[in-house]
């Protein structure tokens, strides 16, 4: 009698594991929200606030202490007492946030908008059909300017966040990439970089200047650590050699062999070249972040080539009377990508989901109005709203922005093919620029990475 | 033996266990398993069904294989540099040493610290700027062995070193623990027969301990193929390319954490072969060490 | 009635330990390297985290030349910003209920596993030790699902839930292991003397297991504390953050602007409370190991 209760005991047992395998699916997110009636674009008044309290859920990329929550933080307490109706309840989630979110939305968790650099969130909610378009909100008046919303961002700059021709993303600060000088010990050595259009000569003599003015001061800083960092020299100098379309063409092709085309191998002689002259930091290939920014506030090194972030990133570090210089990268006689910058932000994206996207959009107007576009400038963050002042370190962004063709981060491969790039662009890249290869070999090295690369898809 | 009774006790026993390791482990596990079958983002509901496509990506990816290479590394050569050490001081602290205890508990220290916090002190002592080690080989006149420590040729080895120092009090505590139960007539015979300290540890010591040290190899073996945060927090702010091991692998292909690349299909189906390795290995171990036990 | 069982390992005939001072040198100076090694980088920690930025960046080597204005900036940011005293409150608790919940479902399991003859016994041995080696990677997504249907995201319930479920099966590994080993005749005797069954797990083996139930709730305490992935992944406010996480978050909030000095500052006052608690029961964890190891 015991035995048979042992076998009643374990057939359960057997039937609750095969059930468990057959019970397998994810839970459905919640279905997406009615659309509310819309006010009428042109309407002289404020967006309406709702008539009763809604709350809008908000991640951010944000960790709590960092400069810019607090700022937004303190902004969004301000819109509270100003739109008593909506309650924004914020999330301080850190970098991970969108690691979280994956999670949360298969999960059904309410979140209505998040941030993050905008080919993060391109690739996580815009591309999986998760993203509100927000066309119709950037139609409609400011929050404290007479024209409409869109109307009041920087010429070019909402194209950042559009796909498919809709605007899915609401670019919050805006970067380029460009290189950053210790502007006094430039003026000291006499060197006055063009800002935009310097050619390849006047770059390395303005570097054999500085160099042979300050001998204990290296050039150019660099951390070898950081992969996405080492790969803008090449990326750089081959759409500045190759043309922005072939450095694409090269990435998607897939037998790899269009890598080996001698403007490709040009550009990584011509980084080897910069190395062996000695101009980067000693032990940049070991060099871990921030150690080179570092430096580069205590006057070790004259010059980076970095995101247009890094005033505010060192901005506790800098002394007093640092100044900060920027000019473009140079261009290089005969090349076919000349007068072309990367350009990228860091966006708001809302979730499609949301139940309260007129809440959301009037947050979001709130946010990115003059007003609070100020403040966070006040941090030495651009952000490209009309009226909202230049930090005074990145005076020469809007300048370069001007003259030059934008595009988007490494040609727009960081967004459309973030795996090709991270497995075989950066993994080659790395070897390369820490001078593990040399240019033949790296060249090489891409043609063969992407062979494997895509043969595997 | 009247001892039926005890059929009884079984299930309410074992019920508990039961029903919370399979709701919280086993369920999402599961279903893990269906989603490696799956091309599936991780965003939203476009899971889209191919059978083991992301196991056959997998056999030609290059950064798989690499990765692969790396975990079995610090698996291989870690495992002989903490056994090895903890071997040594287990028998070196049998001994009735002055401070035995507080060697015992200095060298288990780094355990109680979250393997975040370690890995950004070790992060600093490997700073080739101000870092303790290169600063102390500087101090000392020995600056031409002062390596890029964190640079890629060199971080998996750096990455190793850490990790052994990190976790030899651990395992020398295991292995303390056998070899003190170890009955002392033994060893007081040998030495009336004139053994030397160190033949007794091959002859006596390590085939009476035989049990306990397997046991701490599969708890090696198990540990180090998992090893995640400590890489994580010595590599901030994100791992290269030139540290990934399967765990982070895994996490950089799931979650985007670095660079935006959502793949939490093929990430999954990584993590099943991690699983894999694990199993195979531990079977492989108590396979090769499967001896009579020691009865005493 | 209970058998008089060795609680510390003997210690034999002193003369066989005891050797000439003199052939311990070599030893003592290997362990004295070692532990040289471990104290000075602990040291050099907090000695960096009462510098200023630029000193720890430019003279490496040399003392702290305001140690005392610099400290109190370090400090005063890293605990501003760190919430130590949430996330440590936070640890203990999660730490203590899950290690007290995993060891009080898996010691009744694994006696009855090692014990007790019944069909499928070593299924279920299997099939609770098989999840030993699964990375957390793998479950993220659908733990979190499901945990959100039970409203358990984001809570410390929730959390402690999904510990003590990875936790089981290294406690009942270690657990039937070490019930293996102890005698049936006391059972038996036991039983003899009119004994429930479970008069006799209670009353006979649980005193004879406790050192292994410590060893157990030792381990398990040692991997909750330090598990960082699945908290990062279930806990999102920050009043709930258990310590890995805090450390995580000031990382990101410090690396950021490069503010190392805060950082060690950090790293201290993380350390500190561990190093107390470990200070206070290192003893009882060495013995409590090395028991259950042995036995």
């Amino acid at each position: 009698m015991k035995h048979t209760k042992s076998v009643w005991f374990n057939l359960v047992m057997a039937v609750l594991v095969v059930l468990l395998f057959v019970q397998c699916t994810p839970a459905t997110p919640a279905a997406p929200a009615e659309p509310t009636k819309a006010p009428a674009p042109g309407e002289a008044t404020k967006a309406p606030a709702p008539a009763e309290k809604v709350k809008i859920v908000y991640w951010s990329m944000f960790s709590e202490g960092e400069p810019l929550m607090k700022a937004l933080d303190q902004a969004t307490k301000d819109f509270m007492v100003e739109y008593p109706n909506i309650e924004v309840e914020t999330k301080w989630a850190g970098r991970q946030v969108l690691t979280q979110l994956q999670s949360a939305i298969a999960a059904g968790t309410q979140v209505d908008i998040v941030d993050h650099s905008d080919d993060r969130v391109l690739n996580a909610i815009v591309k999986n059909g998760l993203a509100l378009p927000m066309d119709k909100y950037l139609g409609e008046k400011a929050y404290d300017s007479d024209k409409t919303w869109g109307e009041t961002f920087a010429p070019g700059v909402l194209d950042l966040g559009k796909y498919e021709g809709k605007s899915y993303l609401i670019p919050r600060d805006d970067y380029i990439s460009a290189f950053f000088t210790n502007k006094a010990m430039l003026d000291a050595a006499g060197v006055t970089p063009k800002v935009s259009g310097m050619t390849w000569a006047e770059f390395n003599t303005l570097l054999e200047t500085l160099k042979s003015k300050n001998p204990d001061v290296a050039v150019l800083g660099a951390d070898g650590s950081v992969g996405f960092y080492n790969n803008w020299w090449f990326s750089y100098l081959a759409v500045r050699l190759a043309g922005k379309d072939a450095f694409r063409d090269a990435a998607y092709d897939k037998t790899g062999e269009k890598w080996g085309a001698p403007e490709f191998l040009k550009a990584a002689q011509m980084i080897r070249e910069l190395q062996d002259k000695g101009y980067f930091q000693e032990g940049f290939e070991g060099s871990v972040w921030p150690a080179a920014q570092v430096k580069w506030v205590n006057g070790d090194v004259a010059m980076m080539f970095m995101g247009a972030w890094l005033p505010k990133e060192m901005s506790e570090q800098m002394p007093q009377d640092f100044k900060v210089g920027m000019f473009a990268f140079p261009d290089i006689d005969g090349g076919k990508g000349n007068q072309i910058v990367e350009h990228w932000s860091n966006a708001y994206g809302v979730l499609a989901s949301t139940k309260n996207p007129d809440a959301v959009a009037t947050y979001l107007k709130y946010i990115m109005s003059k007003k609070v576009g100020t403040a966070i400038a006040n941090l030495f963050v651009p952000v490209p709203l009309e009226g909202v002042p230049v930090p005074p370190a990145l005076a020469n962004q809007y300048e370069i922005l001007k003259t030059a063709q934008a595009m988007p981060a490494r040609a727009g491969l960081n967004t459309e093919i973030p795996e090709y790039m991270d497995n075989v662009f950066n993994t080659c890249d790395d070897q390369f620029f820490t001078k593990q290869l040399s240019p033949e070999e790296f060249i090489g090295c891409l043609k063969t990475e992407s062979k494997n690369y895509w043969a595997k898809k | 033996m009247g001892r039926s009774g005890r059929q009884r006790m079984v299930i309410p026993f074992i019920l508990p266990a039961f029903i919370l390791y399979t709701v919280f482990f086993v369920y999402p596990a599961v279903q893990a398993f269906w989603v490696s079958l799956h091309d599936w983002s991780g965003f939203g509901q476009n899971m889209v069904y191919i059978g083991l496509g992301n196991y056959r990506e997998m056999l030609k990816d290059t950064i798989f294989w690499a990765a692969f290479r790396r975990t079995l590394y610090i698996s291989v050569v870690g495992g002989i540099g903490i056994f090895g050490l903890a071997l040594f001081f287990a028998q070196i602290l049998q001994r009735n040493l002055f401070g035995k205890r507080f060697f015992r508990s200095l060298i288990f220290f780094p355990m109680v610290v979250p393997g975040i916090g370690l890995g950004l002190i070790w992060q600093f002592i490997y700073n080739n700027d101000w870092g303790l080690l290169s600063g102390f080989l500087k101090l000392v006149g020995l600056k031409s062995l002062n390596l890029f420590w964190l640079a890629p040729d060199h971080i998996i080895q750096s990455l190793t070193v850490a990790i052994i120092w990190s976790y030899v009090g651990y395992y020398m505590t295991i292995l303390l623990a056998g070899i003190d139960k170890i009955p002392v007539t033994y060893f007081e015979a040998a030495v009336l027969d004139g053994a030397s300290e160190w033949k007794m540890f091959f002859t006596i010591t390590l085939p009476m301990i035989w049990d306990v040290f397997v046991v701490a190899l599969v708890l090696w073996i198990i540990g180090s193929l998992k090893i995640f945060d400590l890489i994580v927090a010595t590599t901030f702010p994100a791992p290269p390319t030139s540290t990934y091991t399967l765990s982070i692998f895994i996490w950089v292909q799931a979650v985007g954490a670095y660079t935006p690349v959502y793949r939490l299909g093929y990430a999954t189906a990584l993590g099943v072969v991690l699983l894999l390795m694990v199993v195979i290995s531990v079977g492989f171990v108590r396979l090769v060490t499967r001896r009579e036990a020691i009865e005493y | 009635m209970t058998t008089q069982t060795a609680i510390e390992p003997k210690k034999p005939a002193q003369n066989f330990r005891r050797r000439s001072w003199l052939s311990n040198i070599p030893y003592y100076a290997i362990l004295a390297v070692w532990a040289l090694i471990t104290v000075i980088v602990f040291v050099w920690v907090i000695e960096n985290s009462f510098k200023t930025n630029r000193e720890v960046f430019k003279d490496p080597w040399k003392l702290p030349a305001t140690p005392l204005t610099a400290a109190v900036a370090n400090y005063t940011k890293a605990w501003e910003v760190s919430h130590m005293q949430v996330y440590f409150m936070n640890s203990i608790l999660v730490v203590l209920a899950s290690v007290l919940i995993v060891v009080a479902v898996s010691a009744p399991a694994a006696y009855v596993l090692s014990r007790v003859p019944f069909f499928g016994n070593s299924t279920v041995t299997y099939y609770f030790i098989a999840g030993m080696g699964l990375p957390f990677q793998l479950i993220l997504v659908p733990l979190f699902v499901m945990l959100n249907k039970m409203h358990l995201v984001d809570t410390l319930p929730g959390l402690i839930l999904v510990y003590v479920g990875v936790s089981i099966p290294f406690t009942v590994l270690l657990l039937t292991g070490f019930f293996k080993t102890l005698p049936v005749e006391l059972e038996d005797a036991a039983a003899i003397d009119g004994c429930t069954d479970f008069g006799i797990f209670w009353k006979v083996m649980m005193p004879l297991g406790a050192p292994g139930l410590i060893t157990a709730a030792i381990f398990n305490f040692i991997s909750i504390w330090n598990e960082y992935l699945l908290a990062m992944l279930l806990i999102n406010s920050d009043k709930l953050r258990t310590l890995p996480l805090g450390v995580m978050n000031i990382r990101y909030s410090m690396q950021y602007t490069a503010d190392w000095s805060a950082l060690f500052a950090a790293v201290v006052i993380v350390i500190i409370p561990n190093f107390l608690l470990y200070g206070l029961l290192s003893d009882r964890i060495m013995s409590g190991l090395t028991l259950g190891v042995s036995k």
